[in-house]
C-alpha cells in the first residue's frame, strides 16, 4: 500500500499564461511566488506553490501527492510496476520543476496524470493574498474517471485511500481526516474536474459570490451547502474551461465514518436548492 | 416614560385578503391560526397572532406593543394627549379583535397607527409551519417615519426606546436586548416599510433564496449579511408591495452598548456585497 501524506499540487498547461496568472492573482486570491522557464507558480497556503500554471497543452493536467520518503517511493514505484501501470521516474531537471527532490509519474486507469513526489519544498514565508478572498488553503480535487467503480477499487487498494461517501457512482475520498481530497466524477476523458480552496467563513463564500457577479465571473454552482461534506461552497469557471471551487466548513471523519450514500439528485450536491451548470454534476 | 415591554403585532388592510393568505402561508411559511369576522390571523412564533390581514386600504398599518398593566395604560393616555397626539380607546369590541384584554391608539409624530395594549393573548398551542422556513420568531419592523431625527427623539423621550446604531440619519432601535425592534426609514407617507422573522440558521435564508427564485417571488435585497446587526438576511416583496424579511443571527446589546454611526453606503447594509435598493434611505441616486 502506497501511503499519501499530502495533497500537493496541480500542474496545468495553458495556452495563455499571463492569462492564467492574472486570473489566479485577481480574481483567486492566489500569491505568485515564482515565475521561471515558461510556467507561474501560485499558492493560497504557505507551502512552496499549489498550482503550477505552465505553457502548454490545455489538457496536459498532472495531480501531485506526497510521499513519505525515498524508501517509500522505491516501494510505490514497484507497487505501480506490478500493477501494469508503468510508472516513469522523473529526471533532477523534472524534479526541480516540481520544486521538490524527486518524483515518480504515473497514469491511472483513466489516464489522469499523479505525481508522487518526495520531500517538496516548503517555503519561509506565509501566505500573502492577492485579494481578500480568506482563503485558508489548497484542499481537494475532483478528478475525471471514465470508470467510477473501476477507479475507486485502484486508489483504494494501491493507495492509503478510503470513501467517505457516494454520490452515485461519484467517490468522495480522502487519505487523511479531510473528508474528501479526491472525488472521482463519471464523464468520458481524463482531467482534473474542479480545484479547491478552503476559505476561512461562509462570509467569504458570500463575499465571492457578489465579486464575482460584479466581474461577471460565470458562476456554475451555488453558492450552496454540499449534502455530504456540509461544506458551503461556489463553484466558479476560470481560464482553460478550469473549474474552481471555494468552500468552507468541510467535515472531518475518522476511521469511524461509515460511507453514505447518497443518490445521484441536485439535493445530494446542494441542500439550499442551488443547482450545478457543470457537467459532470449534472442530474438530468 | 411609557415603558414598552412587548413586540406583539402588525395589522394589515390587504387588497386581497385570499391572497395575503395564501402568500403568508405558502411563501412565507406562517401558521394560520383563525379566521373570523374578515380578519385572518398568522403567526411564525408561539404567541397568539404576529399579523393580522383584513380586507381594506393596503396602507392601513397598525403596529402594536405591549404595556404591562391598566394603570399604565391610563398613564400613556395621558401623556400623549398631553403631547398632542390623537389618541382612542378601543372598545372592549376592538380589543377582542386584538387579541387583548384592552389598548389605546395613537399616532406618531409620523402618523404611524399604534396600538398599545394590555394583556395581549398567550396561546395554548405551539406553532405548526405551513412550509419549512424555520422561522423562529416574529422579530422586528422597519417604520416609515417623515424626520428620522424627530422620530428617534420622540420614541427614546416618550418611550423606553433606545438606539442601537444609525445608518446616515436613520435609527435601528430597541427596547429590550435584542438589537432592533425599529429600523426608521425617511418617508413620504407612515407605514410599516417591512416585516422581519427570525429563522432558525443560515441555511433557512440560504434555502429560502433558492426557493424564492424557483417561484418567482421577487427579491427586495440580499442574500446578504447586515453589517450593523450581523444578521444574515434576504427581503423579499408579497402582495399589497408589502416587504418581508428572513434574518438569522441579530445581535443582541445590552446598557454598555455603544451606538456606532455608518454611512448610506452599500457596505452599510450588507457586508457580503449585495445591493438594496437605496433610494429607500433619501441617499442621493449619485450616491451607489
Amino acid at each position: 500500500m502506497i501511503e499519501i501524506v499530502d495533497i500537493r499540487y496541480c500542474r496545468l498547461g495553458t495556452a495563455d499564461l499571463d492569462g492564467a496568472v492574472r486570473f489566479a492573482t485577481e480574481t483567486m486570491g492566489l500569491e505568485l511566488v515564482g515565475r521561471e522557464n515558461g510556467a507561474a507558480y501560485v499558492r493560497g497556503d504557505d507551502r512552496d506553490h499549489n498550482i503550477c500554471y505552465f505553457e502548454g497543452d490545455v489538457a496536459d493536467q498532472t495531480l501531485g501527492f506526497e510521499l513519505r520518503s525515498f524508501d517509500a517511493l522505491d516501494a510505490a514505484e514497484t507497487i505501480l510496476q506490478t500493477a501494469g501501470l508503468q510508472p516513469r521516474r522523473g529526471s533532477d531537471e523534472d524534479a526541480a520543476t516540481r520544486r521538490c527532490m524527486g518524483f515518480i509519474n504515473f497514469h491511472d486507469p483513466t489516464g489522469n496524470s499523479i505525481d508522487l513526489v518526495v520531500r517538496p519544498f516548503h517555503s519561509g514565508d506565509r501566505y500573502f493574498p492577492a485579494r481578500d478572498a480568506g482563503i485558508t488553503g489548497f484542499s481537494h480535487v475532483g478528478l475525471k474517471t471514465t470508470d467510477a467503480a473501476r477507479d475507486e477499487a485502484f486508489w483504494t487498494r494501491h493507495f492509503n485511500i478510503r470513501v467517505n461517501d457516494r454520490i452515485g457512482p461519484a467517490p468522495l475520498m480522502s487519505f487523511d481526516q479531510v473528508h474528501h481530497r479526491i472525488a472521482l466524477f463519471p464523464t468520458d476523458h481524463a482531467g482534473v474536474q474542479h480545484i479547491n480552496f478552503q476559505t476561512a467563513t461562509i462570509d467569504d463564500i458570500m463575499r465571492s459570490y457578489y465579486f464575482f457577479r460584479d466581474r461577471q465571473i460565470r458562476i456554475t454552482f451555488g453558492p450552496g451547502r454540499h449534502a455530504t461534506s456540509g461544506a458551503m461552497f461556489l463553484y466558479y469557471d476560470g481560464p482553460d474551461g478550469m473549474t474552481y471551487e471555494y468552500s468552507s466548513g468541510v467535515r472531518m471523519v475518522d476511521e469511524r465514518w461509515r460511507p453514505r450514500q447518497f443518490p445521484f439528485t441536485a439535493e445530494s450536491f446542494c441542500v439550499w436548492g442551488s443547482k450545478p451548470d457543470i457537467g459532470e454534476f449534472k442530474t438530468d | 416614560m411609557i415603558n414598552v415591554t412587548g413586540f406583539r403585532y402588525c395589522r394589515l388592510g390587504t387588497a386581497d385578503l385570499e391572497e395575503a393568505v395564501t402568500f403568508s402561508t405558502e411563501i412565507i411559511g406562517l401558521e394560520l391560526v383563525r379566521r373570523e369576522n374578515g380578519f385572518a390571523y398568522l403567526r411564525g412564533d408561539d404567541r397568539d397572532h404576529n399579523i393580522v390581514y383584513f380586507q381594506g386600504d393596503p396602507t392601513d398599518h397598525t403596529l402594536g406593543l405591549e404595556l404591562d398593566t391598566f394603570d399604565e395604560l391610563d398613564a400613556a393616555e395621558s401623556s400623549l394627549k398631553e403631547l398632542g397626539l390623537t389618541v382612542h380607546r378601543g372598545s372592549d369590541e376592538d380589543a377582542a379583535a386584538r387579541r387583548c384584554m384592552g389598548y389605546i391608539n395613537f399616532k406618531d409624530i409620523s402618523g404611524n397607527s399604534i396600538d398599545l395594549t394590555v394583556r395581549p393573548f398567550a396561546a395554548g398551542r405551539r406553532y405548526f409551519p405551513s412550509r419549512d422556513a424555520g422561522i423562529t420568531e416574529f422579530s422586528h419592523i422597519g417604520l416609515r417615519v417623515t424626520d428620522p431625527r424627530e422620530a428617534e427623539k420622540f420614541w427614546s423621550q416618550v418611550f423606553n426606546f433606545r438606539t442601537s446604531d444609525w445608518i446616515g440619519w436613520s435609527a435601528l432601535m430597541t427596547f429590550d436586548e435584542v438589537h432592533h425592534r425599529y429600523a426608521l426609514f425617511p418617508s413620504d407617507r407612515p407605514g410599516i416599510q417591512h416585516i422581519n422573522f427570525q429563522v432558525a440558521e443560515t441555511d433557512d435564508v440560504m434555502k429560502s433564496n433558492y426557493f424564492m427564485q424557483d417561484r418567482q417571488v421577487r427579491i427586495q435585497a440580499g442574500p446578504g449579511r447586515h453589517a450593523l446587526s450581523g444578521a444574515r438576511f434576504l427581503y423579499y416583496y408579497g402582495p399589497d408591495d408589502m416587504i418581508y424579511e428572513y434574518s438569522c443571527g441579530v445581535r443582541m446589546v445590552d446598557d454598555t452598548w455603544k451606538p456606532r454611526q455608518f454611512p448610506i453606503e452599500d457596505a452599510s447594509f450588507c457586508a457580503w456585497g449585495s445591493r438594496p435598493d437605496l433610494s429607500i434611505l433619501g441617499a442621493d441616486e449619485a450616491a451607489d
